[in-house]
């Protein structure tokens, strides 16, 4: 069917649904920033509910709620700070990969710098962890390099 | 329009289709893990560099860089890396989000291994690119593709989408001028690098950096040399078409915004000879004689550094008083006629945001002051617009200080030195701050070094001599 839509683009909302059934009402602005979102809406049109197999309950919401402040022009460093204040990193990681997922630049950014930031102080072995990869070196290369970079090493308490 | 309609319903369920037979569905244990997985050919592996530590026992004693007098350290078996080749352009983000992917159904843990062992690489770089510098080598020894890291094309885009804040600096310590012991502001830590960019048998002093890169002279002003500090990218500039080998001034530009572009080296001596070097065509070239409103001879100021601004570079001059500049976009040569401010001394060109300014050293009835200032453009008059607080400037009183800046660009470090005491202070232009930098000692060491002479650089990880 096509679209007449009646009201104007900015005032409508999109419904998501997320991978595990649930559905989350977004304004069609906000939608556009995620460009995942709108190359379906483009697809399907946007009286559908789109379907969002890789994004779940548990994050959406605080996805919506970032552009929600996006669109409003409202998003400060104190906001994004408190944004994620209560994120434990791997919370933060499932945003992210979302965010990804998503195609929604302004977070995936703000999320990378987040990131980085929570990893700055962490040990090497959190980071292999953190992002599930395997250590590939055999131990003599590893303390071969760790001696080469000792400097970046020095003073450095690692946090696990 | 039915047709339509049915189209759509289609392609919902053909997206439906697809997305059921690509995703994991996790049922929560744990916090969700909505990804699909990714299958790409692992990266290609690089030769790892092997370096022999460099250790070297030079003894020195002297007290200015400009006079620096070397014996030969010793020398050491040294293999420079070849460039890696970068492997081949990697597909973009969006792309990869509508990629194949395994269904599986086992345990969440082996599950969730099984998914971050996939995981898209540059979804790690955009990480990885915004770590500090320290972090970044730390980090490197995750795993051999975050080693190789510094070879990629998609990593270096995601580095060059992250600017430096602050700069570091590179100094030449009294005791070993051929390690740079590296000061990082954002840390207030020295880092001491067991590997010297440089070749050990070369003595060389930084005089200029751009983009990342700090060009090096050597001592008898004959040869240039570029390398990044961070990487060991390093590169002995082709030799020079002059016969005599005086003391020269030496300016340093990038072409563009980043050091992939290309940059540009300008050396000028004191009777008017001058001549550009293009990294892009890896030559020097005179592009023509300086004018005569320039007055010869050139009296150059040789400690103070040129400051870039865009693509015009500035050398400080006395005799008449003032700043000479050259653009080496147009190649139009200018003199600016500046009486400089009384009793000074060791004064030096820097700049911040557009704006020239000038640091050095105020000496009245034996107090000594560091003093800023800042060129105002219609009157050509320098202009004081801060002081060392006082406090710090009391520590010599009464003593003969000499002054050398590091650095040129939005943050100074400066190193004043008198009989007894080696004082290292950085003033940051925009805030107007100056703030004490903790003394650099090696590592295992317990004397403080002397910092005879250095540059400040903005850390470029991808930055290629």
């Amino acid at each position: 069917m096509a679209q007449e839509a009646s009201s104007s683009t900015s005032s409508k909302t999109i419904s998501l649904k997320t991978g595990d059934g649930e559905i989350f009402e977004i304004e069609a602005s906000a939608a556009k920033q995620m460009k995942t979102v709108q190359r379906l809406i483009d697809d399907l049109g946007d009286d559908i509910t789109i379907p969002l197999h890789n994004v779940f309950s548990k994050e959406l919401p605080k996805i919506i709620e970032y552009y929600k402040k996006d669109i409003t022009g409202e998003i400060t460093k104190d906001f994004e700070a408190e944004f994620v204040k209560d994120l434990n990193d791997d919370e933060v990681k499932v945003l992210f990969l979302a965010a990804n997922y998503l195609d929604a630049n302004k977070l995936f950014e703000f999320l990378s710098q987040n990131i980085a930031d929570r990893l700055e102080s962490k040990s090497v072995e959190y980071v292999r962890k953190y992002f599930g990869v395997e250590n590939d070196f055999t131990p003599e290369e590893e303390s071969k390099l760790r001696e080469e970079r000792a400097w970046s090493f020095r003073g450095i308490k690692e946090d696990e | 329009m039915e047709g339509l309609a049915m189209l759509k319903y289609l392609i919902s369920q053909l997206h439906q289709l697809f997305h059921d037979s690509s995703s994991i569905l996790l049922q929560q244990q744990q916090p969700s893990l909505p990804t699909t997985i990714f299958l790409h050919p692992p990266p290609p592996t690089t030769t790892t560099t092997r370096w022999t530590s460099f250790d070297s026992e030079e003894d020195s004693s002297v007290d200015d860089c400009c006079d620096l007098v070397m014996a030969a350290g010793k020398s050491h078996s040294f293999r420079i890396s070849e460039p890696l080749k970068p492997p081949p352009a990697k597909k973009p983000r969006k792309d990869r989000s509508r990629g194949k992917s395994l269904g599986r159904s086992c345990s969440s843990e082996v599950m969730e291994q099984e998914i971050w062992k996939d995981f898209p690489e540059d979804l790690f770089e955009a990480v990885i690119a915004r770590l500090p510098i320290a972090a970044f080598f730390r980090f490197r020894s995750v795993c051999r593709q975050w080693d190789s890291l510094l070879a990629s094309q998609s990593f270096s885009q995601h580095c060059a989408q992250v600017p430096q804040e602050n700069p570091w600096f590179y100094t030449i310590t009294h005791e070993n001028v051929n390690s740079g012991a590296m000061y990082d502001p954002s840390l207030k830590k020295w880092h001491h690098p067991s590997i010297s960019p440089l070749p050990t048998k070369l003595i060389v002093l930084p005089v200029a950096s751009a983009g990342g890169l700090v060009c090096f002279l050597d001592i008898g002003h004959r040869n240039f040399y570029v390398c990044n500090p961070l990487t060991q990218s390093f590169k002995e500039l082709p030799a020079r078409s002059v016969k005599v080998w005086s003391r020269v001034a030496v300016g340093m530009t990038v072409n563009g915004n980043s050091a992939g572009s290309g940059y540009k080296i300008l050396w000028v001596g004191c009777n008017g000879e001058y001549e550009v070097y293009d990294s892009v065509k890896n030559s020097w070239n005179r592009p023509g004689n300086i004018p005569g409103s320039v007055k010869l001879p050139l009296s150059l100021n040789f400690r103070s550094q040129a400051v870039a601004i865009d693509s015009t570079l500035y050398f400080m001059r006395s005799d008449p008083e003032g700043v000479v500049s050259y653009d080496v976009a147009t190649r139009v040569w200018t003199q600016y006629i500046i009486p400089a401010p009384l009793h000074l001394t060791d004064h030096t060109l820097a700049e911040y945001d557009g704006q020239i300014m000038l640091v050095g050293l105020l000496t009245k009835n034996a107090a000594t002051c560091v003093c800023i200032w800042e060129l105002q453009k219609m009157t050509l008059l320098w202009k004081e617009v801060d002081r060392m607080p006082n406090i710090w400037c009391l520590d010599f009183y009464g003593k003969h200080v000499r002054m050398t800046c590091l650095g040129n660009k939005g943050l100074l470090m400066l190193s004043l030195r008198s009989k007894q005491m080696n004082r290292l202070v950085t003033y940051n232009i925009a805030r107007k701050e100056w703030l004490k930098v903790p003394g650099c000692v090696v590592p295992h060491g317990k004397k403080r070094q002397w910092i005879a002479c250095g540059t400040a650089f903005y850390p470029c990880l991808t930055a290629v001599a």
